[in-house]
């Protein structure tokens, strides 16, 4: 009986924990920022555990050109819009490119970055890609939800392509990894992005290209905010004036927009 | 008039339509022990557990000490305190020493203090001839040693009344007599018993009562002198003789 | 394709970047599996000895919790519940784990209650126990005990499901591990890494069930 009694208490304490950590969560006043983490350079995480990249920067100097405090909540790029719709993040800078479906949804700011996109192929490989139309003879990879994945999709209703050409993966490190080890035949994807996995993985960068669908990408706020929309498309005129965004492409993306 | 201990008037229990008990009326005096025997299937244990409570009745009443147990006034909890079951199956809490089973209801349901708890406990199993046993676990214990053990655990609630629920007929037949022997004993020291058994040497020798039960009412009663001797029905007759013969074997056996 | 590329050196030196996940992953899975063993036991006690009614509420209960994916409660708490009460991520996800495995542990909870003998809280019933007294101090540690290995398995599968706290961005260990493999791109030795940690997870998780199962093992 010694024993339930000690689990009891353990058990009490346990919960008291939890009603810590719940309390603790709740308040403070803050600009909270969405982001998927897993696209370096544009957002990852470093050894210390800090948010960093082309995005990270940008966000925080806006921030601090409105006077708030940047707090980065990261989650699936897939949760992103829905977390913005639910009022659960104020604002998303995640690489993200405005495109009907997503406009209907959240308001797009001006794009602070022109988007190109790569074509990552097999170093040793008789794939010979020098077009958007080359690449759609091949069986290729695209992230799920991005524009890559939309341009291929809108190909597919074009009778361009099949659908079972597409693979369709979650991660860009799994696709360039299947890529690697054979398993698909090219990936197309942003180009600092190509080039980042190209240079740690073995990869080479076949082709820059530009497809339609790829706005280019902004920061997208919930629908219907207006103020906040003229807001931070003042800062971003401002901060491309300055230099600023150059200097972040020279710091985050230099040998890929020369 | 000697006033009963338990009364129980016109018991009226069926399961679905089959009538188990019909019209049942008994009283149990003090210091009485009532031995119950009948066919299998004719409301014996039924009885026993409409007594407690334990099974719910149809219509009839149930009086405890003068009192008319009112199951929707009277705490029933209260009650089954004043009345120790014996089971067939024994029914010891599996995960409890033999101590603690004993110790439990005196805790748990009397909130006696833990000292006073431990030495009628172990005053109970000594009372039934297994105090060195006490640390034992039930599946470390014989099935004699597990229904003595039961006894001790009804007896330490400190009953009005014991009922005894075919107390013998699981065990095997060499453990049967260590049981009786407690029985015995507890009949010897003016305990008021009603047993359900058809075991002869203990009726013989304990029993002020026998009740012959048949179909879910009183066949025959008497003292067991009177009922052995000359029963008046001829089923009673032939049951006793089923019962003898059996008797007779076992006894062939042991001395063989 | 070799594992102990130019850059697994660094893999390596982002343990201790990793097992600092280990603190929240042990503590989504200790909640949940405690707000789930509550709601699982309350269950359970609904389904053996409540009235119909109540019966047939926490029995759909069960059902409906059983047929949704983990996911989708999580996805309905943080962003529907949202509209109630706001809770972090982290209050999501111990909740959406404790419901999810609260159905599961209802049934082995319930199972644990049936499957001891009626004679049992009979025999406590006769010496005048209450209903309550008869629950506690007679079926339950003995219904518990019979849990345990079944229980064991049930805590097991908590612990990988807190991995999918990720997809909200919750930082443990699995969120960690993706983050090094954006970082360094070496998927599969983090994956294996992050692989043994669960690993030795579960090993101490059932080994130190299976020691409380024998300390409170019924003798004989």
């Amino acid at each position: 009986m010694k024993q339930w009694q000690r689990a009891g208490w353990i058990g009490f304490l346990v919960v008291m924990a939890a009603l810590f950590l719940v309390g603790s969560a709740a308040g403070q006043e803050t600009w909270v920022i969405g982001t998927s983490a897993d696209y370096p350079p544009f957002e990852s995480v470093d050894e210390d555990g800090e948010f960093v990249g082309f995005d990270m920067d940008l966000i925080r100097e806006i921030g601090a050109r409105l006077d708030r405090e940047v707090e980065i909540q990261d989650m699936d790029f897939g949760a992103l819009i829905a977390a913005l719709e639910r009022g659960r993040i104020d604002a998303v800078i995640a690489s993200m490119s405005p495109t009907p479906e997503r406009r209907e949804r959240v308001d797009f700011t001006d794009a602070y970055y022109q988007s190109r996109q790569g074509i990552l192929v097999h170093p040793d490989t008789d794939v010979e890609i020098n077009s958007l139309e080359d690449f759609m003879q091949y069986e290729f990879a695209v992230q799920t939800g991005t524009t890559m994945d939309d341009w291929a999709t809108n190909r597919v209703e074009e009778g361009l392509i099949e659908d079972g050409q597409i693979r369709r993966y979650g991660d860009v490190t799994v696709a360039a990894m299947d890529l690697r080890n054979r398993r698909v035949e090219a990936f197309m994807l942003d180009l600092a992005v190509a080039y980042s996995l190209a240079a740690d993985l073995g990869l080479d960068v076949a082709v820059e290209v530009q497809i339609e669908e790829a706005g280019n990408p902004g920061i997208l706020l919930p629908k219907g905010s207006d103020e906040e929309l003229e807001k931070i498309n003042a800062v971003l005129a401002e901060l491309r004036e300055e230099g600023f965004i150059d200097e972040l492409i020279d710091t985050w993306l230099r040998g890929v927009y020369e | 008039m000697t006033k009963s201990i338990v009364s129980i008037r016109n018991l009226h229990k069926s399961y679905g339509k089959v009538p188990v008990l019909n019209d049942f009326s008994l009283d149990v005096y003090p210091n009485e022990v009532v031995v119950v025997i009948g066919p299998s299937g004719t409301g014996k244990s039924t009885l026993l557990r409409c007594i407690n409570y334990l099974t719910p009745f149809d219509s009839g009443e149930i009086h405890l000490d003068g009192q008319k147990i009112d199951p929707r006034k009277t705490n029933l909890n209260h009650v089954r305190q004043q009345i120790g079951m014996v089971f067939q199956d024994f029914n010891l809490f599996n995960h409890m020493s033999a101590f603690h089973n004993v110790a439990v209801g005196l805790v748990k349901v009397k909130r006696v203090n833990r000292g006073e708890a431990r030495s009628r406990a172990l005053d109970e199993l000594e009372r039934v001839g297994m105090l060195q046993y006490k640390d034992q676990y039930p599946a470390e214990l014989s099935g004699g040693q597990k229904q003595r053990v039961a006894i001790a655990r009804a007896l330490a609630m400190n009953p009005k009344i014991m009922l005894f629920d075919e107390p013998t007929s699981a065990l095997d037949p060499e453990l049967i007599e260590e049981v009786l022997a407690v029985m015995k004993s507890l009949a010897a020291a003016g305990m008021t018993m009603v047993v359900v058994s058809h075991e002869m040497s203990f009726a013989r020798e304990a029993a002020d009562r026998i009740v012959f039960m048949d179909q879910g009412a009183i066949a025959e009663m008497g003292s067991p002198s009177e009922l052995f001797a000359n029963p008046h029905k001829e089923r009673t007759r032939q049951f006793l003789s089923k019962l003898g013969y059996r008797e007779n074997e076992r006894k062939d056996e042991s001395d063989g | 394709m070799s594992i102990f590329d130019d850059r697994a050196a660094e893999v390596l030196q982002s343990l201790p970047y990793l097992l600092q996940g280990l603190g929240v992953t042990i503590s989504v899975t200790l909640l949940a599996l405690l707000l789930g063993g509550l709601i699982g036991l309350m269950g359970a006690l609904a389904r053996v000895y409540g009235a119909a009614p109540l019966r047939a509420a926490a029995a759909a209960y069960s059902r409906t919790i059983r047929s949704l994916p983990l996911l989708v409660i999580l996805f309905f708490l943080y962003f529907l519940g949202s509209d109630i009460y706001e809770m972090s991520v982290f209050t999501s996800m111990v909740l959406a784990l404790g419901i999810h495995t609260s159905a599961y542990q209802e049934g082995i909870f319930r199972a644990g209650i049936q499957s001891i003998e009626r004679g049992q809280s009979e025999a406590a019933a006769a010496i005048g126990m209450t209903p309550f007294q008869n629950f506690f101090t007679i079926v339950l540690p003995q219904a518990l005990r019979r849990c345990i290995p079944y229980w064991g398995n049930e805590a097991a599968i908590v612990l990988k499901d807190s991995s999918l706290a990720y997809v909200l961005g919750l930082t443990e260990l699995m969120r960690r591990g993706q983050y090094v493999i954006s970082r360094t791109h070496q998927a599969f030795l983090t994956y294996l890494i992050i692989g043994l940690i669960y690993l030795i997870l579960t090993l101490v998780l059932t080994r130190g069930l299976s020691y409380m199962e024998k300390r409170v093992k019924i003798p004989g």
